[in-house]
């Protein structure tokens, strides 16, 4: 069967496609993550709905294929999350910083996140989202607020952000990029 | 289970073998790898496997610009969303973006995914789809919306209403383009169907509607052509001038090449005629031959049947519409034999005065064929002719005779002693004919290789014509000695009726019958397990001990009315139902839909005018029913009976039962009259015999 489609495999390989990186943006409805994975791949600010499901954009980024999936970050989708777990690079963690009453649900689910098995190997990168908001916490009370600091054997990173402005998103896209292009090639 | 550890489930998935190498390619790093095990999985999907394991990472690739691998995953979605209902909403995103989309298909593909997957829990999220979609500036995504909105209604009728898709579909009916509108139509009569709720307006058909369905009727495909003149066909005319407006757009369609909107076209045109004057209506229904014809032209055998099955219906309403068209109907050596049956019968229903001669050849032509049931039908056929057209019958007495002379042999030698008891039946006691007949029957009949039926017959015509049987004595004691024990009580009942005809019989006088009477009435009061035919033989012996000469007569003497005709016919309200389910299964099967499928509860709705005549209004059959009185309804019964008979698996009852609904004549020895009776089994018909007598 799989016969009939080897030449385009071989061809394929050869000249068209690369390997593509798998990263996953997750975090709480509303955080941003839609928003984010649309300014990354056109450089707009786009309007988003609630994402009930996924958005999954292919996109280069210095000289890497990137494949960056966007899931849906209502109470009723999360326990779906672990079905996009395999072959995962790195997460990125996206919180609103001024989502005061909810930062600890972010910090429960990214924790519970971080010990599947799957993900062992993931980096991780915590925008700090909506820092054009008066009131926003600092990203060092994200991290905080986040016990990011009990990471073990983790690469991570926290980096503060706008997505509407477009700040700190290629800053923490660079960290990422620089943290596993050495175990992605 | 909790979704938790179902999901963990799907997770683990196969570790080997086919499934996770597709497994592995669908969550590949690799584009082309992705895609290649997405037509793969579709592949193994479309020989059967079950590959529904793999139903969340073919989910992921879903949301892709690459059209063709959209289309094979929604395909995959479609038939796998009920084993994954709880995933599904994974992919809630993807179709509203792509309801969104700028490519006319993909939004059109979406909405029908969407509308494909019967899970309960996407019914929430179809709202901003659907409306869009039905609104959509393109009409293939509204046609393919409209589709869709009854699609939703099956799942949530509720949320149907509510989110107002059911007015927007209402509102399809009067869109621009034809697609639009036959699909509107076509999901609101899908709705109607569904619709459990009395008040609630589905469709609604009035003149409006009707002329701009004339209007887009031509440029619709063939379903929605179909759809579009069940909608006509369902429309209540105020006037003759509508009738003929529909009519006449009507009859152009007559010509299409689809047998299905042929059919359409006659229902509908036969429908609205009856508002017309005669001349009209009978140069209309001239206009329906050559297309009734068109549908027995066709190549394909079975489109063949369908089109004898519904001409059949139409012949029995209307004899004359193809009564010069008797040679198209004639068997064709290569046809299937279930072909040529069928033919037989719409043969028959065509013969008269003007060309019996030319079927009487045909028929015996067939009866040299080598199929059994087409030359027991065509020796059937024959007797028919004779019972149909009086002037034929020295015709067909002398085809039979000739068809055993040259021929002979079990088969048409039962056959044909049956067919001439039969013919009898209807002429009794015409000297010329029983003096023809009675010699070739007890000439030919042997009982070795007689039939059930054949034996009855037999033995009924020797109660019934004693005197022109020779050695009657013997024949009568050799079976009582030889076969009596190995009939079958229905052959024991005409024995015993028989029996006793030739014993009052004054012109007879002999021992040998009054000790065969006598053994008759012992062995059956003591030994037969038939409690019918048991009481009858009691009822009998206590007649006869009365000793009241002309009691006995009256009772038991009594001369039958003649048979009337034999060929089957169906009750006139089955048959305008029948008429105006023309096209549909109803009439393979020869029964009204609502015998086999419930009926919606509700009617289609039509808004007329006041000028609207009940007595015109032919829908309407509940209240036909109330009209109708008893026959009808007596009818009705017997229906229902024959078909509770028709599944009955004794072979034995049903062979006869078979027999009875081909043809009346198996059993000559049934006094009753009616031949609608005669498809009750044996006991009741005991019982009625005694009825009957009293
Ligand atoms: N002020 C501000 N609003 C943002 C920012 N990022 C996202 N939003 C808004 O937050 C809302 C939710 O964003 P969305 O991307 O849909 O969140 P998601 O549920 O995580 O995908 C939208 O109205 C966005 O415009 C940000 O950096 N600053
Ligand atoms: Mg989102």
């Amino acid at each position: 069967m799989g016969q009939t489609f080897s030449f385009t495999n071989i061809f394929g390989k050869l000249f068209y496609t690369q390997k593509e990186i798998r990263i996953l943006i997750l975090g709480l409805d509303g955080a941003g993550k839609t928003t984010i994975l649309y300014r990354l791949q056109m450089g707009e600010v786009v309007t988003t709905k609630p994402t009930i499901g996924f958005n999954v954009e292919t996109l280069k980024y210095k000289n890497l294929t990137l494949n960056i999936w966007d899931l849906g970050g209502q109470t009723s989708i999360r326990p779906y999350w672990r079905c996009y777990y395999s072959n995962t690079a790195a997460v990125i963690f996206v919180v609103d910083s001024t989502d005061k009453d909810r930062i600890d649900i972010a910090s429960k689910e990214l924790h519970l996140m971080l010990k599947e098995e799957e993900l062992l190997d993931s980096a991780l990168l915590v925008f700090a989202n909506k820092q054009d908001q008066p009131g926003a916490l600092t990203a060092a009370e994200v991290s905080q607020a986040l016990n990011l600091t009990e990471l073990k054997d983790r690469s991570w990173s926290i980096v503060a952000s706008s997505a509407i402005k477009g700040e700190g998103l290629t800053e923490g896209l660079d960290w990422l990029m620089d943290v596993i292009k050495d175990e992605q090639l | 289970m909790s979704l938790e550890k179902k999901i963990r489930n799907f997770l683990q998935g196969p570790r080997k073998g086919e499934a996770y190498e597709l497994k592995s390619g669908l969550v590949s790093q690799y584009k082309h790898e992705r895609k290649d095990a997405i037509q793969r999985v579709i592949q193994a999907m479309t020989l059967g496997k079950d590959v529904s394991s793999l139903f969340p990472d073919v989910l992921k690739n879903i949301a892709t610009y690459d059209l063709e691998q959209k289309k094979l995953v929604y395909l995959y979605l479609m038939n796998y969303a009920k084993t994954h209902p709880e995933l599904c909403i994974l992919a809630v995103n993807t179709f509203v973006q792509d309801t969104e989309d700028p490519n006319p298909l993909i939004r059109a593909l979406a909405i029908r995914t969407m509308g494909c997957i019967r899970v309960n829990k996407m019914v929430d999220y179809m709202e901003i789809p659907l409306q869009r979609t039905l609104k959509d500036e393109n009409p293939y995504v509204r046609k393919t919306a409209a589709i869709c909105v009854a699609k939703l209604f099956d799942l949530n009728p509720q949320v149907c209403i509510e989110f107002g898709f059911l007015d927007d579909l209402k509102n399809l009916v009067n869109d621009g383009n034809p697609m639009v509108i036959s699909n509107a139509l076509n999901s609101l009569y899908e709705i109607n169907d569904l619709n459990k709720s009395k008040d609630l307006d589905i469709l609604i058909i009035n003149y409006d509607l009707i002329k701009n369905l004339l209007l887009v009727l031509n440029e619709c495909t063939e379903w929605g052509r179909i759809t579009v003149l069940k909608c006509l066909n369902d429309y209540n005319c105020n006037s003759a001038e509508e009738a003929n407006l529909i009519i006449q757009r009507v009859i152009p369609q007559l010509q299409h090449i689809n047998p299905a909107i042929v059919l359409s076209s006659i229902k509908t045109i036969l429908k609205h005629n009856q508002l017309l004057q005669k001349a009209s209506q009978d140069a209309n229904l001239k206009k329906l031959s050559s297309p009734l014809i068109s549908l027995i032209s066709n190549p394909i055998p079975e489109a063949q049947y369908v089109g004898l099955k519904n001409i059949r219906i139409i012949l029995e309403k209307y004899p004359d519409i193809l009564s010069k068209e008797l040679r198209v109907f004639f068997i064709k050596y290569s046809d299937p034999l279930y072909l040529k049956l069928e033919k037989l019968d719409i043969m028959i229903r065509l013969s008269n005065e003007n060309n019996f001669n030319l079927l009487l050849n045909e028929l015996k032509e067939y009866s040299m064929e080598f199929e059994p049931s087409l030359i027991k039908k065509s020796i059937k056929s024959i007797g028919l002719i004779a019972i149909k057209l009086p002037t034929s019958i020295i015709k067909c007495i002398n085809l039979i005779i000739e068809l055993i002379d040259n021929r002979g042999g079990e088969l048409i030698i039962n056959e044909s002693i049956n067919c001439l008891t039969t013919i009898l039946r209807k002429y009794p006691g015409k000297n010329d004919l029983i003096t023809l007949i009675l010699p070739i029957i007890s000439n030919n009949f042997k009982i070795d290789e007689a039939t059930h039926e054949s034996i009855m017959s037999y033995i009924w015509l020797m109660g019934e014509y004693p005197n022109y049987f020779t050695g009657l004595t013997k024949i009568l004691s050799s079976l009582w000695e030889n076969n009596f024990n190995e009939f079958n009580n229905e052959i024991k009942l005409i024995w015993l009726n028989s029996i006793i005809k030739i014993n009052l019989n004054k012109n007879l006088n002999n021992e040998i019958y009054s000790n065969l009477l006598q053994k008759t009435l012992n062995e059956i009061t003591e030994n037969c397990d038939d409690i019918d035919l048991r009481d009858k033989a009691y009822i009998y012996w206590r007649l006869l001990s009365v000793n009241d000469e002309q009691l006995t007569d009256k009772i038991i003497l009594h001369k039958l009315p003649p048979i009337d005709s034999v060929i089957k016919n169906f009750s006139p309200q089955i048959l305008n139902e029948l008429i105006n389910e023309l096209g549909t299964l109803s009439t393979i099967y020869g029964k009204p839909s609502s015998t086999f499928i419930e009926a919606p509860s509700n009617e289609i709705k039509q808004v007329t005018e006041e000028k609207e005549i009940k007595d015109e209004n032919l829908l309407d059959f509940d209240d036909e029913e109330e009209e109708g009185g008893t026959t009808t309804k007596n009818e009705n019964i017997l229906d229902e009976l024959s078909d509770l008979f028709t599944n009955n698996s004794k072979s034995e009852t049903d062979d006869i039962l078979n027999l009875f609904n081909e043809m009346n004549i198996t059993q000559p020895s049934q006094p009753s009259q009616t031949s609608s009776q005669s498809s009750q089994p044996s006991n009741s018909k005991n019982i009625d015999d005694l009825l009957d007598l009293f």
